[in-house]
C-alpha cells in the first residue's frame, strides 16, 4: 500500500492520514476474506480431494490456519486471496499425502445432483462437463478450479502454485484446452 | 535470483483474454466459452448448509479452542503432535545454536583460563620457589612478586613482608641468597645509574653490567653483590627505580659447605703448625728437607682451602641480585609503585574488548556454519515438503 506522503497541516489531517494508512483490523479483514472466499475455497479443495467430507475438514483447517497466521500475511507477496488459496492448497495436498485415497475416491459424486432441468440438452451438456472435469488430470482440475470457481487472476494463480503469472496463464490455457477437448470427445 | 519471464504466446494471450471475458460474463464473450464457464461453475462443489453454519460459527468465535469438531486421530497426526509442531523446529534449532555458542564460550573461557594459568605459571614457580627453599633454608614468610598487573603490588610489599631467605638469626646457619628482579622503565640509562648508586649505598658492588641504550631493545642487565644483611634495603631501593614486572628470590642453605671448608682450613692450619714445630726440632738434613717439602705442599693446600672458604663465606655474606631492565615506550607511562593508573585502566579495558571480540569471533565461527547448515536444512526440508505435496497431487492422478 503506497499512499502518497504529504506534509500534514493540522492535527485533524494527521489523524485522517493515520487512519487511512492503518490496515483494517485483522479480525474484520479476515472475516471479510472468509465471507468472500469460503465457497470458492471449498470448491477448490473439493476439486483437489474429490471427497466432500475431507474437503470440509481441510477447508475448515485451512481457514483456521489462515486465521492463526493472518498477521504473517505480506501484501508484497500477493493478494490475500492468493495467500488463502496457497494455504488451502498446502492443506489439501497434505491431506492427499496423508490419506492416499484421492484416486480411490475419484468416482465419488461431489456436486449435488443436478436440479431437474426442463432442457434435456442442458442436462446432457452438464453431465458431459462433469465427466470431462472428472477425467482431467488433477493439476488441470486444480487450475480450472482456481480459475473458474475461485476466479483468481493469472498472477494470483501463479502465487498459489509458486510459478510466474505467464506460466500460470499458459497452464490455465492448457487446462482449458484439455477441458474443451474432453467435452468434445465422443463418449 | 528471479528468472526471466518468457512472454505469453499471442494466441494463448488472446484465448486467455476471451476466457477472462467469459468469466466476467461479458456479453461480447465467445458464446461457447461462456456456456462452458457457466456449466463448470454450476459443477462447482458447494458447501452443505450445515457445514457452512458450523464454519461460520467457528470463524465468528475466532476458532476458539473447543469449537472445532472432533477429529479422528490419525497415526500421522499423533506423531506430529509427539514430535511437536513445525514452529518448534526453528526453536529447537535456535536452542541448539545457543547451546553450541555457550559451549564455545565456555571452551574459549577455559582456554583463556588455561593461558592465564600458563602465564601465571612463572609467577607460581616464582612464588613456590621461596616456599621450597623455606623448608630447606629455614626462612619464613611469603614473598610477593609476579608478572603482569599483580607485580605492581610487589614493590610496596617488599618492606612490609620479611624476605623468605633472611639469614638465620642464630644457630650458626649460613644461607646463600639470590634474587632476580625484572624492571621496566622508560629511561634505561637513568635506571642503570640508580642501580649502581643503590648497590653502592648498600655496601655492595656491581659484578656484571650490560646496558643497551638503543631506541629499540633498550635494556640493561646487572649482577650485583650486596651484603646479605642489606639485601632487603637494596631490593627496596631497586624496586623504586622502575615498574617491577617480576621478582624471584631463592635461598640455599650452605651451612654444610661452610663448615666443611672451615674445618678443612683449620685442619690445614693445624698441620702447618705441627710441621713447623717438627721442623724446629729436626736435626738431620734429610729430615729438614722432607719437612720443608711437606710444608710447601701444606702451604699450597692452605691457600686453596683458604680460597674455597673465602668463596663459601662470600656466598653466605653477599647476596646476588640479578636485575633485568627492559626499556618501554614513553607513551605508556606506568606509575612506579604499582598503583592502578588510568593507563592501566585503558589497557585493561582494551584487554576486555580483545577478549570480548575473541569470544564473539569464536561464537560466530560456531554460529555461522550452524546457521548455514540450518538454512540449507530448512531450504531442503521446504523443497522436500513441496516435492512431496506435488507428488501427492501426481499420485492422485494415477488410476487405482
Amino acid at each position: 500500500m503506497n499512499l502518497p506522503l504529504r506534509r500534514s497541516s493540522s492535527v485533524e489531517q494527521t489523524l485522517t492520514m493515520a487512519i487511512e494508512q492503518q490496515p483494517a483490523p485483522a479480525a474484520a479483514s479476515f472475516e471479510a476474506l472468509y465471507r468472500a472466499s469460503a465457497e470458492a475455497v471449498f470448491a477448490y479443495v473439493a476439486s483437489l480431494l474429490r471427497d466432500r467430507s475431507a474437503a470440509e475438514e481441510v477447508t475448515a483447517a485451512a481457514f483456521e490456519r489462515a486465521f492463526r497466521k493472518r498477521r504473517s500475511f505480506d501484501p508484497r507477496r500477493g493478494t490475500q486471496r492468493a495467500w488463502l488459496f496457497g494455504i488451502a492448497r498446502n492443506a489439501a495436498l497434505d491431506e492427499l499425502r496423508r490419506r492416499k485415497r484421492a484416486a480411490a475416491l475419484t468416482d465419488e459424486p461431489l456436486a449435488d445432483e443436478p436440479a431437474a432441468e426442463s432442457e434435456a440438452e442442458a442436462a446432457e451438456r452438464r453431465a458431459t462437463v462433469r465427466a470431462a472435469l472428472a477425467g482431467l488430470d488433477p493439476r488441470d482440475r486444480e487450475l480450472i478450479a482456481l480459475k473458474f470457481h475461485a476466479g483468481l487472476g493469472n498472477a494470483e494463480i501463479g502465487a498459489v502454485l509458486g510459478v510466474s503469472a505467464n506460466n500460470a496463464g499458459t497452464r490455465v490455457h492448457r487446462a482449458l484446452t484439455r477441458l474443451r477437448e474432453a467435452c468434445h470427445a465422443p463418449s | 535470483m528471479r528468472r526471466r519471464e518468457t512472454p505469453l504466446d499471442p494466441a494463448v494471450a488472446a484465448e486467455l483474454e476471451a476466457l477472462e471475458a467469459a468469466l466476467a460474463s461479458d456479453p461480447a464473450a465467445e458464446p461457447e466459452l461462456a456456456t462452458l464457464v457457466r456449466d463448470v461453475r454450476m459443477e462447482a462443489p458447494a458447501m452443505s448448509p450445515s457445514f457452512r453454519a458450523q464454519l461460520d460459527e467457528r470463524v465468528e468465535s475466532g476458532f476458539a479452542r473447543g469449537s472445532s469438531p472432533p477429529r479422528e486421530p490419525s497415526p500421522r497426526r499423533s506423531r506430529r503432535t509427539l514430535l511437536g509442531s513445525r514452529p518448534l523446529i526453528p526453536a529447537l534449532g535456535v536452542a541448539g545454536c545457543v547451546l553450541a555458542a555457550l559451549v564455545a564460550v565456555l571452551i574459549a573461557s577455559g582456554r583463556s583460563n588455561d593461558n592465564g594459568s600458563t602465564a601465571g605459571g612463572g609467577v607460581a614457580a616464582t612464588q613456590a620457589a621461596p616456599a621450597e627453599r623455606d623448608s630447606s633454608g629455614g626462612g619464613s614468610g611469603a614473598s610477593s612478586g609476579s608478572g603482569g598487573s599483580t607485580t605492581d603490588q610487589a614493590a610496596p610489599s617488599l618492606k612490609a613482608v620479611p624476605s623468605p631467605a633472611a639469614p638465620p638469626s642464630n644457630g650458626g646457619r649460613h644461607v646463600e641468597r639470590s634474587t632476580r628482579l625484572e624492571l621496566t622503565t622508560t629511561d634505561v640509562q637513568r635506571t642503570a645509574d640508580g642501580i649502581v648508586r643503590a648497590t653502592q649505598a648498600a655496601g655492595g658492588y656491581v659484578q656484571l653490567s650490560q646496558v643497551r641504550t638503543a631506541d629499540r631493545n633498550a635494556g640493561a642487565t646487572f649482577v650485583l653483590r650486596v651484603p646479605t644483611a642489606k639485601l632487603d634495603d637494596a631490593l627496596a631501593s631497586l624496586s623504586k627505580l622502575g615498574h617491577v614486572r617480576a621478582m624471584e628470590q631463592s635461598a640455599n642453605d650452605i651451612t654444610g659447605q661452610y663448615d666443611s671448608a672451615q674445618s678443612r682450613l683449620a685442619d690445614a692450619r693445624a698441620e702447618r703448625r705441627g710441621l713447623l714445630r717438627a721442623l724446629g726440632k729436626a736435626t738431620t738434613a734429610q729430615e729438614i728437607a722432607s719437612l720443608k717439602a711437606r710444608i710447601a705442599d701444606n702451604r699450597s693446600a692452605l691457600n686453596r682451602l683458604q680460597s674455597e672458604f673465602n668463596a663459601v663465606r662470600r656466598r653466605a655474606n653477599y647476596a646476588t641480585i640479578q636485575v633485568d631492565v627492559t626499556g618501554r615506550a614513553r607513551t605508556q607511562p606506568v606509575t612506579p609503585g604499582g598503583s592502578w593508573s588510568p593507563g592501566d585502566a585503558a589497557r585493561d579495558a582494551l584487554r576486555v574488548l580483545e577478549v570480548a571480540a575473541g569470544v564473539a569471533l569464536i561464537g560466530l565461527a560456531v554460529l555461522i556454519p550452524l546457521a548455514v547448515l540450518g538454512t540449507a536444512g530448512g531450504l531442503a526440508a521446504g523443497a522436500l515438503r513441496r516435492r512431496r505435496r506435488e507428488a501427492a497431487l501426481n499420485a492422485a492422478a494415477e488410476p487405482v
